[in-house]
């Protein structure tokens, strides 16, 4: 186990993209890190430097104390897992997954040994005499996991491996993957594009953009502090409702040509630059639907999407504004129907068009 | 604007059974979503509703006239698929006014009637762009909008959203839910997707391998599952599901295999679950009707906590409680440790109970 350590990583490739731009970091030891952004951002052309399967432009790439940059992927110690499980198709799964150990010239006993114990740890042992055509995706994803950790490696590297799997099988195989990160204590990076599963697993986020790091923190830290408005839209679902503001009289955020308008504490409004277009950024949890008269705002139900759990309402705002809000389950509006809205000035997000930060 | 009905429809490929003997009902400007998993027989149902496929026996009835024999242009059907099928040449206006050119309207007449969807649909800024240029989201809009614009009795629609990213399905949600109550049509929309289902559907129809399992309001399916395959299916996280034996001594409670839980029981529960010569049952309960508490007290149950995910507006917890797993919802405020010792309470109103046999529900009580 060992810590990773990355320095001013640079990857262009061959048509001039900078596919990865200056990203360091640092994963201590048993961290589970992961690596989040949209398509083409260079989470995994920064997850295969570390792998040693691309090699980069310029910077340095770090395993424990060693400078990994000359070593092929197989002398760096790590475990790779893609979202193709790529099993041996005409081997069964317990000798899918005492593959490497063997390979690596093993004694029999300490084999049995080590696949039995990865296989309990993952829930399979009832499944080592199948080949992988009677294993269904969420089975064969957990033999790819088990051959991925009897190696002991000093790091797991993963690429999206919960991709191909449904979502009901992605929730169960997810669970399954953090359990079995904080049992080994392996550091861990991880890249997906999925949001829910980088907050579910990660100790901490990395959120890139355009091969440049956004933002590293804990989930709630992302969550509750993105410092730009990639991030503040990229984390949460529904995504978080935006709207075009200055900052007025009073003082108030004011937008939808004047007909919005939000009061706020002299001491949040001072952090904010006066004349300057401003995004407001609010959580569709930090809506909350009031028949009050006094509300923040006053609002049409635009639609109404029951989820069972809770209910989340279109809400139109001065006009063409749409607001998402969520509700519990037991709230029921018709659509037309006015309705005021209060907004948590404590959970409030402020951010400057400009240059995309976060004033607050 | 028309009531639909399908009549003991049946539908084979060769030995396969796709669509088995199902009547359902589809009031006047109903939106019913027809939901299930991949091979459930949704798409197919919905082929033989725009007369792409023929029943082997059963129809299909729109404002009680059969449908047999006449053909998909006569239905007077719109249909939307996941991919948009657009024509790359044409402009998105040109996309939107085939529809319409095809019936000889004059050129103003087109305009207006283009304008006018688009409007709905907040395309009209792209009306002069070719699909290239435009985004999945918008290229599925123009595809609504070509729909739309012919006015049809019925919209048929196939998976629309599964092709567009995450949030663009979020927003489309929203629009489709409006539009539904803007048009005044029947819509007939098929998903996989159970939050799709809940969150647009008047009523959602259950499928699952060619038969008809439920069909109720997002409410009913979700607080009232008829079936086990029904109240795994609805909800995410998924319902907990647990196997216990009735246990009769004193008072009746339902207990684990292994003991690792017991659940005092009513007397109609217990009545219900010994009616038939039951044993065994399967208790059901949602992520969201478990309360978590760090210290012990009556009726909760002891566990242990496996794994947890911070999401932002809620935390799911995993819970070991001997040998299950139980995932449930809290507050994101919660902090905890991995293999904290937790007791877990469930809400004794929200439960439901299987038979361990059939997977039918012993009803609520």
């Amino acid at each position: 186990m060992a810590e990773v350590r990355i320095e001013h990583l640079v990857k262009i490739f061959a048509a001039g993209t900078r596919a990865v731009d200056d990203v360091s970091l640092r994963v201590p030891d048993g961290e589970f890190f992961v690596l989040l952004g949209p398509s083409g951002c260079g989470k995994t052309t920064t997850l295969r430097s570390v792998a040693g399967l691309d090699r980069q432009s310029s910077g340095d790439i770090f395993i424990g104390d060693r400078l990994v940059n000359d070593l092929p992927p197989a002398d760096r110690d790590i475990a790779f897992v893609f979202q193709f499980y790529a099993l041996y198709p005409h081997l069964k799964a317990y000798d899918n997954i005492a593959f490497p150990l063997r390979a690596a010239g093993q004694p029999k006993d300490k084999v049995a040994e080590r696949v039995l114990k990865a296989a309990q740890t993952l829930r399979i042992d009832h499944l080592l005499d199948r080949t992988p055509n009677r294993l269904s995706g969420g089975e064969q994803q957990r033999v790819a996991l088990a051959r991925a950790m009897v190696r002991r490696p000093q790091v797991f590297l993963m690429d999206e491996p919960l991709t191909n799997l449904d979502s009901s099988l992605r929730a169960e195989v997810r669970v399954e993957i953090k359990h079995l990160q904080a049992e080994l204590g392996v550091t861990t990076l991880y890249v997906t594009h999925d949001q829910t599963e980088a907050m579910s697993l990660g100790h901490r986020i990395a959120v890139m953009n355009h091969g440049v790091l956004q933002q590293v923190g804990t989930p709630l830290e992302v969550y509750d502090h993105p410092t730009s408005l990639f991030v503040a839209g990229f984390i949460g679902s529904p995504p978080m409702n935006f709207v075009d503001v200055t900052l007025g009289e009073g003082p108030a955020l004011v937008g939808a040509g004047a007909r919005l308008r939000l009061p706020l504490e002299p001491q949040l409004a001072a952090l904010l630059p006066a004349g300057q277009p401003l995004r407001l950024g609010v959580r569709s949890e930090d809506l909350h639907l009031t028949t009050s008269a006094g509300a923040d705002l006053q609002a049409e139900v635009y639609s109404r999407e029951p989820l069972g759990d809770e209910t989340n309402y279109g809400l139109r705002v001065a006009g063409e504004q749409l607001l998402l809000a969520k509700a519990p389950p037991t709230l029921e509006l018709e659509r037309g129907q006015t309705v005021g809205v209060d907004v948590d000035r404590a959970r409030l997000h402020v951010f400057d068009i400009a240059s995309g930060r976060a004033l607050r | 604007m028309a009531h639909l009905k399908l009549e003991h429809l049946t539908k084979r490929f060769g030995t396969v059974t796709a669509v088995n003997d199902l009547t359902l009902e589809i009031a006047d400007r109903e939106f019913l979503v027809l939901l299930g998993p991949s091979g459930a027989g949704k798409t197919t149902t919905l082929r033989c509703v725009a007369g792409l496929e023929a029943p082997e026996s059963g129809d299909v009835f729109f404002d009680g006239q059969a449908m047999a024999g006449v053909s998909p242009a006569e239905r007077d059907v719109a249909l939307v698929f996941q991919t948009y099928a657009l024509y790359p040449r044409k402009t998105v206006f040109q996309n939107i006014a085939f529809p319409l050119q095809a019936r000889h309207l004059g050129q103003t007449d087109i305009e207006r009637q283009v304008r006018q969807v688009a409007g709905l649909l907040h395309i009209e800024h792209l009306l002069q762009r070719r699909p290239a240029q435009l985004s999945g989201g918008e290229q599925q809009r123009v595809a609504l909008g070509r729909a739309m614009v012919r006015q049809p009795r019925v919209f048929l629609m196939d998976e629309p959203l599964t092709n567009l990213d995450f949030k663009l399905r979020v927003e489309m949600r929203t629009e489709l839910n409006h539009l539904h109550h803007e048009l005044n049509t029947t819509w007939f929309y098929v998903t996989n997707d159970q939050v799709e289902a809940m969150s647009m559907a008047d009523r959602i129809a259950v499928l699952n391998k060619g038969t008809l399992q439920q069909v109720g309001t997002p409410r009913q399916v979700y607080d009232q599952p008829v079936n086990q395959f029904v109240a795994g299916f609805v909800g995410h996280p998924r319902m907990n599901f647990l196997t216990g034996e009735l246990v009769v001594d004193g008072a009746a409670a339902l207990r684990a295999p292994d003991r690792s839980w017991s659940l005092a029981l009513t007397e109609r529960w217990r009545d219900t679950i010994r009616r038939g010569g039951r044993e065994q049952v399967i208790l059901g309960v949602r992520p969201e009707d478990l309360a978590l508490e760090t210290v012990a007290s009556a009726g909760s149950q002891a566990g242990q906590v496996f794994v947890f995910e911070l999401l932002g507006d809620r935390t799911i917890v995993d819970v070991r409680v001997g040998q299950a797993i139980l995932k449930v919802r809290t507050a994101p405020t919660v902090t905890l440790q991995a293999g904290q010792l937790v007791w877990l309470r469930p809400n004794v109103e929200r439960l439901h109970f299987f038979d361990a046999a059939t997977g039918q529900s012993l009803g609520d009580q």
